[in-house]
């Protein structure tokens, strides 16, 4: 999906963070582009809020060097940031104004003089006939609109949303996917999108970075990931009248073997390179030893959630990809 | 700079819309009228207080009773004294007539001393009435009295009431000057400047000081003093103002904090000190706007609760020998700025301790407390002989008295007292900025 054209527009490098004598990030590297949504991808506490924090002006770093459009944000924090929209945790706004007094704070501090780039981004975000509404009398699902609508506002070339969909019924998660991905692949904007949903990142997203336990496991384009679902062993589940026999007879090594003695299933896993000989020379053993075939059977691929999992879940997340 | 007045104004919009400053702001407004209030019942009260005894009796009725009484006791040489009520009776002296201190005076007098001011008394001539005094022996201050009365053609009637009670208080002064000799003293200086000042006014025409209108203690509510009796207290409201400045000075971040806000202001393209700088300049400026709130409106609530009587009437003063006069709004004004000072230091307080600890509640309790209570421990540490307590920022709010050689410490200049107030504010707002430009958020 990403243009050729496409140019770094966020840069991490060797970002560092401890709190008190906790080590929260690892040598963080990351580089996000124009055009792209960007899916930053981890388990609670695993550091994707801090990341953003630190990405945003809101915390500082250890050490670590990070620019945004080529502005480092220690030095040029005022430059740096005006390429910057997001929003962090929870959208929280001025209750007591309206919608659209909370967005000319922010246009005010941004140096916006169009207002009619408000109405744009209201109606973008679909809150235009509750916009003069005091946010006090918004559901979560609007504070979480304006929000969107706020980081838009100065037309920023990184947009960070942590966590977007909080709050959202399915249509106005839908309708998010929708807007992000037309603002990275239509306006060149570089989307990054933080979430501990898989199958959120899945439907929007044209990379992901994967962080877990305060380190980077890695970062992947979709199509990496779905092949990394597939994998390289195919899963087999064989059903027959003695399985005991069977699975002993089935010479594959015990490893790849599980028996489930209650549904009476056998599992066989089997590398995907000679699947079609194994399996059909693992059918020939089963007969030869007498043993019923009912029925062979391949798995489905593992889903995208369970690759996550895989990956963030190999014990303290020492950057080896499982 | 333009981005500056940006936030400021953001600044501005977000206090202004609050509930709890529209209320805050209510206050302020019922504050200023109740003041004007309350002195109005002060003044009904005093003024029927003392003119209670007007009430009971005509003045034949005082007079004859006197004259009995007289008969009764036979005191020494009370025929005369009988003559002089009599003589009042027959000429209708009652109290409001300026001819009754001028017979009262006369008591004790012999019968053939009296009769001469009988006869121009009893024609109702000031003028052989002053002449005969002046035949007497006087007092420097009355001898001066009635010449400058013949002279000046001023009468004792009440078309010349404003006159008189200068003249009367000049008088006094020289009276009292005569008196102590030529002892430097401060008591000596003060009446020295009533004289001068006295003499100053008869000569312009201007029949009214507010220069001893700024002490609630010391006004005498039974006289109507007019409109600066009353404007020229009105500075006391600035400490409602400056509490009205600590609650919103203490709210300023500390809100941020506890809405969630502050993440949201933190992620623009601004530097976070100018944030800090513009939530500052806005909590002083909107104290500073308070208080000239409650000058202006000061000017119709008390004009229309207690007239407008008077409002020319300037602020008269010495200096360098010479009387000098001055726009009595720009005095008040000057007093609202001076009782400005404290309330602009309490505000930075309850800003640093807002930015520092991130709750508004604490930031505005600990400021209120030190304003009340700041004031008296210096002053007993002062009585304690603890000289160091001169460091203290309340020992040098009262720039007014330190000015004016009334601090609590020897040798306190008003520069002394400027920089320890600067030092003061540049703690109290390092310690704001540190607290909000390097935290987490």
């Amino acid at each position: 999906m990403t243009n050729n054209s496409s140019e770094v527009i966020l840069s991490i490098k060797g970002l560092n963070k401890t709190m008190g004598k906790k080590h929260i990030l690892h040598n963080i590297d990351m580089d996000c582009m124009s055009g792209e949504v960007f899916g930053f991808l981890g388990p609670n506490g695993a550091g994707k809020t801090t990341t953003i924090k630190i990405v945003v002006g809101l915390l500082q770093s250890d050490d670590g060097e990070i620019s945004v459009c080529g502005y480092d944000i220690v030095k040029d924090f005022e430059k740096a940031m005006s390429n910057v929209g997001g929003i962090v945790e929870n959208p929280e706004m001025y209750k007591y104004l309206t919608g659209r007094e909370n967005l000319m704070q922010y246009a005010r501090m941004r140096g916006v003089k169009d207002k009619s780039r408000i109405d744009e981004v209201v109606s973008l975000v679909k809150l235009s006939n509750r916009i003069d509404e005091k946010v006090s009398k918004y559901s979560l699902g609007m504070r979480q609109r304006l929000g969107v609508a706020q980081s838009l506002l100065h037309k920023p070339k990184l947009l960070i949303l942590d966590e977007p969909t909080n709050g959202l019924d399915p249509q106005g998660i839908k309708e998010l996917r929708d807007i992000l991905k037309q603002i990275a692949h239509e306006e060149g904007v570089c989307v990054v999108v933080s979430s501990h949903l898989m199958s959120e990142m899945e439907l929007m997203c044209d990379r992901v970075g994967i962080i877990s336990g305060g380190r980077m496991i890695g970062v992947y384009t979709m199509e990496e990931l779905v092949s990394q679902s597939n994998g390289s062993l195919a899963e087999y589940v064989i059903e027959t009248d003695k399985p005991k026999v069977a699975a002993a007879e089935m010479q594959l090594p015990e490893s790849c073997i599980s028996y489930d003695p209650e549904t009476r299933l056998i599992t066989a896993t089997i590398p995907t390179e000679f699947e079609k000989d194994i399996i059909a020379d693992v059918n020939a053993n089963i007969i030869r030893a007498g043993c019923k075939l009912y029925s062979v059977h391949r798995k489905e691929n593992k889903k995208l959630e369970d690759v996550f999992i895989e990956l963030t879940g190999s014990g303290e997340g020492d950057g080896q990809i499982g | 700079m333009d981005r500056f007045f940006s936030l400021v104004k953001n600044e501005y919009i977000k206090i202004l819309k609050k509930l709890s400053t529209k209320i805050l702001l209510a206050v302020l407004a019922i504050s200023v009228v109740g003041l004007s209030g309350i002195l109005l019942v002060a003044k009904h009260t005093a003024q029927r207080e003392s003119q209670w005894f007007s009430d009971t009796n005509s003045y034949e009725e005082d007079y004859n009773n006197e004259i009995e009484w007289l008969k009764d006791t036979k005191p020494d040489g009370y025929e005369a004294s009988v003559k002089l009520y009599e003589f009042m009776i027959d000429n209708q002296i009652d109290y409001s007539d300026w001819r009754y201190d001028a017979a009262i005076s006369l008591d004790g007098l012999s019968e053939q001393e009296m009769s001469s001011y009988f006869e121009v008394l009893g024609k109702n001539d000031w003028k052989g009435y002053c002449e005969l005094k002046l035949k007497e022996e006087l007092s420097p201050g009355e001898k001066w009295a009635y010449a400058y009365r013949l002279e000046k053609g001023i009468d004792f009637t009440d078309e010349y009431s404003k006159q008189n009670a200068i003249i009367n208080s000049v008088s006094g002064a020289k009276d009292y000057l005569q008196y102590v000799g030529s002892d430097e003293s401060e008591e000596r200086t003060k009446y020295e400047e009533m004289a001068v000042i006295g003499q100053y006014q008869l000569d312009n025409g201007i029949y009214g000081n507010t220069a001893d209108m700024t002490s609630i203690y010391e006004t005498d509510w039974s006289e109507d003093g007019g409109f600066w009796q009353v404007f020229m207290l009105t500075p006391y409201l600035v400490t409602v103002a400056g509490m009205l400045i600590i609650i919103i000075a203490g709210g300023s971040v500390a809100s941020e904090f506890h809405q969630g806000t502050i993440k949201f202001l933190l992620i623009n393209p601004v530097k976070r000190w100018k944030i800090l700088m513009s939530k500052y300049f806005t909590v002083i400026t909107m104290g500073f706007g308070m208080i000239a709130a409650v000058f202006i409106l000061s000017i119709p609530v008390v004009g229309i609760m207690h007239g407008f009587d008077g409002i020319s009437t300037p602020y008269l003063y010495i200096s360098g020998g010479e009387v000098h006069s001055v726009n009595s709004f720009l005095i008040a004004a000057r007093n609202y700025l001076v009782s400005s000072v404290e309330v602009v230091i309490m505000a930075s307080f309850a800003f640093a301790i807002s930015s520092l600890i991130r709750s508004s509640a604490l930031a505005i309790g600990a400021s209120v407390f030190l304003m009340f209570a700041g004031a008296t421990v210096t002053a007993i540490l002062s009585q304690l002989g603890q000289d160091w307590a001169r460091y203290l920022v309340f020992a040098n709010t009262d720039l007014m008295s330190i000015a004016q050689g009334n601090s609590m410490f020897p040798q306190h200049t008003v520069f002394f007292a400027v920089m320890v107030l600067v030092a003061h504010m540049a703690v109290f707002i390092l310690t704001a900025w540190d607290g909000f430009t390097k935290r987490s958020v």
